[in-house]
């Protein structure tokens, strides 16, 4: 292939790889736009009874939530729970028991609770009615039905023989053993009427209404039955022998988008009653999920549902059961009290030793605090020491310093004085003169105003300031000294520099305190020129080197490892502390003091700085 | 060398100090020049001027001490006043023993620098004086005949004419020709005023 057909192959090879992508893209968008949603709905009378019912329900919520399509999925109760698990759908519109079942083992939670089509008070409760032949007078209340036929929906159905199932109980009656004969007739639930009035059966249970609504289509007459054990409820018309339980709920699994279930039931909770998916589900809108304890209470009575393993328990029913295992947790119970008791005294105890330890580490911190302080108090302690013992050795080099002003005011003043006396005084010379000894003695104020700086006892305080100007101003205190000593001064200065923050006293005290034995390394050089070098530089680190360079004999090898420790000294004078007390006012400053050797000649002593960083703000004394 | 007033050089590196010496100097009627070092002053003066030298004894590049023996090497016999600082009594033996004319501490009573500076200004008009007498000794002894020289040397070591005549081997009219050619020469108004002249050739 030449060039020009190989890029055109390319070119297509693009081409091609990018229509399924535009494609895929195109279709996500679509998807995007549109997201399913799946309602697992009790399909308790078959596939198609289910979709007709709630059909029109899936097309309400499709109706009223933008951007969501919902798909009514009817399953029986074994299924539901399968979907349930397995995370398939994301609501789950099913029966009251079903419901908590699936509430205690997987979490799905209630939006909104079914509300029964007729206008009644308590329209979105329901319970069970029992029944027998209106002319059976042997059976006249639930308690005669021992021994007799009993006919339900189904064994797992919550209106359809549980309910009825907890009133037998708490009458004594076990619908398993009690029974001459425990028959379920299946949907519909007409035929468990049909029943009854044929005399197939002695007695029988449906959900609430079914006999109202049978006898509205004209199929029985309510007279023709017996109801047992009727109850009155507030609001509630229909005949009933049970408690009330909430009616079926609109659920959500755990993982269903909390967007689209408060979508979902905000929606539901406005339809209106009269709403075509209100009127095909045969139900009357939908209210607040109700408090389904109830059915909670009739599971665990009746030891089914999550509570089949658990239930509520008499002893002896325990002992018979469970004997040795009764005696075994017992046994057990006895030792978690003994060591919940221990355990106790010992968080007592473990308590008490926590806050006493806690004390003693309040205690320590307040004393480490403290020792910090008294270690900077002491630094600053010593380094003031050191900084008068500076100056009782510079002594006679600030006497000469102050003597320079004082003799030359004292000579213009004597020759002012000779002038006048001998009557030929010029004003205009007098007054030159006069200003002569003014501003010497200013020069002599200052230079006693920069001792007293640098041996007054202050808190140590630090500011921002140049550097370079602080070593300038060092350098007024050492000059004379250096003079004498004919040593020459240097300086290699960077400038600009950024500023650092420091303690101005503590380092003019380094800054002399290498300056001067940089000068007296030199005394005993002849030969060699004395040239002492003062540099700065800003380090890669964003640090600045400050370095003392001297052109004397260097440091003994022996020397530079303990130099830099007190009360190390090679002069026969001094505390021998110049050094470390240098190199601990640098460490105080975050920087690093170091010695050594500048290239075989002379020796060289550094310290870094930290720069400050560039932040507004008040300089705070540390 | 015959410039008559005599000048007070000062030398300080400290330039208040210096204007002030000088200040109080010339307020008793003497000429003062200043230099800010001893370099400058070197480069700028010679000898021959009468007057005296006021110094720091510490100053960068040349000391005071050091200027002292620069001017040794040259042979310029200046009085050198050397100011010290407090303390600095050892450095100032030094300089006296190194030929200071004297020294004095800082700060200091005017009334002894400017006496200090009186005795050095004499000193050094008197002895350029007698430099120059000498000089002028020198001058008209080089005028004088073989003979005459013999003559002279003769009578200032006291021997008599007698006692001449007999060791030259010549007579005693004629030593005293010689005699009198030597006074007139040496401008000698009496034998003692001769005699003088010769031992301060000798003295020297």
């Amino acid at each position: 292939m030449n060039k020009s057909t190989q890029t055109h192959f390319v070119l297509c090879l693009v081409a091609l790889l990018l229509v399924p992508v535009t494609a895929a893209v195109a279709q996500q968008a679509d998807q995007h736009q549109i997201t399913r949603a799946r309602i697992a709905v009790l399909a308790f009378r078959g596939i198609e009874q289910a979709l007709s019912r709630w059909s029109a329900t899936a097309d309400y919520l499709e109706r009223t939530i933008p951007n969501y399509s919902f798909e009514m999925v009817p399953l029986s109760l074994e299924e539901m729970k399968k979907v349930v698990t397995e995370g398939q759908v994301d609501f789950v519109l099913t029966n009251t028991g079903n419901y908590v079942e699936l509430e205690a083992n997987f979490g799905i939670t209630r939006i909104a609770t079914l509300q029964t089509p007729v206008s009644v008070q308590a329209g979105n409760v329901f319970g069970a009615v029992i029944f027998s032949r209106a002319d059976r007078d042997d059976i006249k209340e639930i308690k005669d039905l021992a021994g007799k036929s009993f006919m339900a929906i189904k064994k797992n159905g919550f209106g359809g023989f549980q309910m009825a199932w907890r009133e037998l109980k708490n009458h004594g009656i076990d619908p398993f053993t009690d029974f001459s004969r425990l028959e379920f007739s299946g949907f519909p639930q007409d035929k468990a009427a049909f029943a009854v009035l044929n005399g197939d059966i002695d007695a029988a249970t449906f959900r609430t209404n079914t006999l109202e609504n049978m006898a509205n289509e004209g199929l029985i007459q309510i007279e023709d039955f017996r109801i047992l054990n009727p109850r009155q409820h507030p609001g509630f018309p229909y005949a009933v022998s049970t408690r009330l339980y909430p009616e079926w709920p609109f659920a959500r699994l755990k993982q269903t988008d909390q967007d689209l279930a408060q979508k979902v039931a905000i929606s539901l909770l406005s339809m209106a009653r009269n709403d075509p998916a209100a009127l095909a589900g045969r139900y009357g809108g939908w209210t607040v999920p109700l408090d389904y304890q109830p059915v909670h209470e009739l599971f665990r009575e009746l030891r089914i549902g999550p509570y089949e393993d658990i239930g509520e328990i008499t002893f002896s029913d325990l002992f018979g059961q469970y004997g040795l295992w009764l005696v075994l947790a017992l046994v057990v119970l006895i030792m978690i009290v003994i060591w919940a008791s221990w355990s106790g005294v010992l968080v007592t105890r473990r308590t008490r030793e926590l806050s006493a330890s806690n004390a003693e580490l309040e205690h320590q911190i307040v004393v480490r605090r403290k020792a910090e302080e008294d270690a900077i108090l002491r630094r600053a302690e010593l380094a003031h020491i050191h900084r008068l013992n500076t100056m009782g050795e510079m002594a006679s080099g600030f006497a000469h310093e102050l003597n320079q002003p004082l003799s030359a005011i004292a000579n213009f003043a004597k020759g002012c004085i000779r002038r006048i006396n001998k009557g030929r005084a010029e004003p205009a010379e007098l007054i030159s003169a006069l200003e002569q000894v003014a501003a010497q003695s200013t020069r002599a104020g200052e230079i006693i105003k920069r001792i007293r700086t640098f041996v007054r006892k202050e808190e140590p305080r630090r500011v921002r300031d140049d550097i370079n100007r602080v070593i300038r101003e060092t350098l007024k205190f050492i000059q004379s000294d250096a003079d004498r000593q004919n040593a020459r001064i240097e300086l290699d200065l960077t400038d600009p520099l950024p500023e650092v923050e420091i303690d101005v006293v503590q380092v003019e005290q380094v800054i002399l305190n290498l300056v001067r034995n940089a000068i007296e390394a030199m005394s005993g050089e002849t030969d060699s020129p004395r040239t002492l070098t003062i540099r700065t530089v800003e380090t890669d680190k964003g640090d600045i080197d400050i370095s003392v360079i001297d052109t004397g004999p260097g440091i003994p090898a022996r020397d530079l490892d303990i130099m830099l420790d007190p009360f190390v000294t090679s002069k026969e004078t001094g505390l021998g502390l110049g050094l470390s007390i240098s190199r601990s006012i640098v460490d105080s400053h975050g920087g690093r003091l170091v010695a050594g050797n500048f290239h075989g000649a002379g020796a060289i002593v550094s310290f870094t700085l930290p720069v400050v960083e560039i932040v507004d703000g008040e300089n705070e004394p540390i | 060398m015959n410039q008559s007033e005599p000048v007070v050089y000062v030398i300080d590196d400290d330039d208040a100090v210096r204007e002030s010496i000088n200040w109080l100097i010339s307020s008793v009627d003497l000429e003062v020049q200043t230099f800010s070092s001893a370099g400058e002053f070197l480069d700028t003066c010679s000898s021959g001027q009468a007057g005296c030298l006021i110094t720091d004894i510490r100053m960068p590049e040349i000391s005071g001490l050091e200027l002292q023996d620069e001017l040794n090497r040259r042979g310029w016999d200046i009085p050198v006043i050397v100011i010290t600082g407090h303390g600095d009594v050892q450095t100032a033996v030094r300089a006296m023993k190194a030929g200071a004319f004297d020294f004095i501490e800082k700060p200091f009573n005017d009334q002894i620098l400017l006496d200090l500076v009186n005795r050095a200004v004499m000193a050094s008009a008197e002895s350029l004086i007698e430099q120059i007498e000498q000089a002028e000794v020198k001058e008209r002894m080089a005028t004088l005949t073989p003979r005459e020289k013999q003559v002279l040397d003769m009578i200032s070591i006291g021997d008599s004419n007698k006692n001449i005549a007999h060791q030259l081997g010549i007579s005693e009219k004629t030593v005293e020709v010689h005699r009198a050619r030597v006074m007139s020469k040496m401008q000698a108004k009496s034998l003692a005023a001769l005699v003088k002249m010769v031992l301060s050739m000798d003295a020297d």
